[in-house]
């Protein structure tokens, strides 16, 4: 295979680092849940929420569809909505 | 130029346009990531540097997904604009909600997406039989999580919460009941997946298979992001 068929011979996701992804998803889930429920989420909580929550977005974009590796277009699309609406939500929670 | 159809072909006699950069971004979307290589490389090689690279799955997916994003990103704002001008109701009303639903949904949704991906992967390693057995796990997560929806919604309703209570659960239940239309819709996907991977393989996978079955890992992935901000949102945020 020559160098410029190099893109469709390279495996776009490793299976490990989805399930260490998971994993990752899977704990921050849990600890966004415990600070909603033990805490209520007032004060700084909500916006730690969103933050991890847009977070855990970015790495499903990244790992699960396979946006790391795929044209870098559609990767600056998806990132752009994680932090627009990050930053919107956020601004509008603080302001409340 | 008025002439000129979308993405550059030309209209008149459907052949190459005079812009290079439109037909190559055309290859490109028109090429899959696996597959016989066409002459001259694969058109993820070539091209500008910005869209250099693969879609995973059909285009038409990822116009959906993306523009889906872009609506429920504005759903989001709806609901806390609304929630800014009546706090006290909406938290009192957020407390009554089960959260334990919700985060036992999301690692579902999540697990189901870990199975999704192994089963691409299995795929492309032509391990069918591998395959199919994730997509009946990933197809599992998604029934539980209606299952569990149904059980919450029927506790809700028990309580006497019902779209027409309030605000809050007017978009409880408009949010979380245009997520679960989603998530049938991604179970679909996933049959017609699964009827892919389980067709007798011949000599060789065909490109558009391995097409159908990342178009349908995509639709399910969204599904799961989009659970991934509506639980917090509705579920866990609480009134400054």
């Amino acid at each position: 295979m020559s160098a410029s068929n190099e893109p469709a011979a390279a495996a776009p996701v490793s299976v490990r680092r989805a399930v260490a992804v998971w994993v990752v998803l899977m704990v921050a889930t849990a600890l966004s849940w415990w600070l909603g429920v033990a805490h209520g989420a007032g004060g700084l909580g909500g916006p730690l929420i969103l933050t991890v929550t847009f977070g855990k977005i970015f790495l499903v974009g990244d790992h699960f569809m396979e946006l790391r590796s795929a044209a870098r277009a559609l990767r600056l699309v998806f990132a752009g909505w994680c932090v627009v609406t990050w930053a919107i939500l956020t601004v509008q929670y603080l302001g409340t | 130029v008025t002439d000129r159809a979308v993405g550059g072909r030309d209209r008149a006699t459907g052949g190459p346009s005079s812009d290079p950069d439109a037909d190559r971004l055309l290859d490109l979307l028109a090429t899959p990531w696996v597959g016989p290589v066409p002459p001259g490389g694969h058109p993820a090689a070539r091209g500008p540097r910005l869209l250099r690279g693969r879609v995973p799955g059909e285009v038409g997916i990822w116009i959906f997904v993306l523009g889906d994003m872009l609506i429920f990103g504005v759903f989001f704002v709806v609901y806390l604009a609304y929630r800014a001008a009546a706090p006290e109701l909406f938290e009192l009303s957020r407390r009554t909600l089960s959260s334990t639903f919700g985060v036992v949904n999301t690692l579902l949704l999540l697990t189901g997406s870990l199975f999704v991906v192994q089963a691409v992967h299995a795929m492309r390693r032509r391990s069918e039989a591998v395959a199919a057995r994730l997509f009946l796990l990933a197809m599992a997560t998604g029934i539980v999580f209606i299952v569990d929806k149904v059980f919450e919604y029927r506790d809700e309703i028990a309580a006497g919460h019902t779209p027409m209570t309030n605000e809050f659960y007017t978009f409880y239940f408009m949010f979380t009941g245009l997520h679960l239309i989603h998530l049938c819709i991604a179970l679909v996907f996933l049959v017609i997946a699964l009827r892919v991977v389980r067709r007798p393989a011949t000599t060789a996978r065909s490109a558009r298979d391995m097409r159908t079955v990342e178009s349908a890992a995509s639709f399910w992935h969204l599904v799961d992001l989009l659970w991934i901000v509506l639980f917090p949102l509705l579920y866990l945020v609480g009134a400054r």
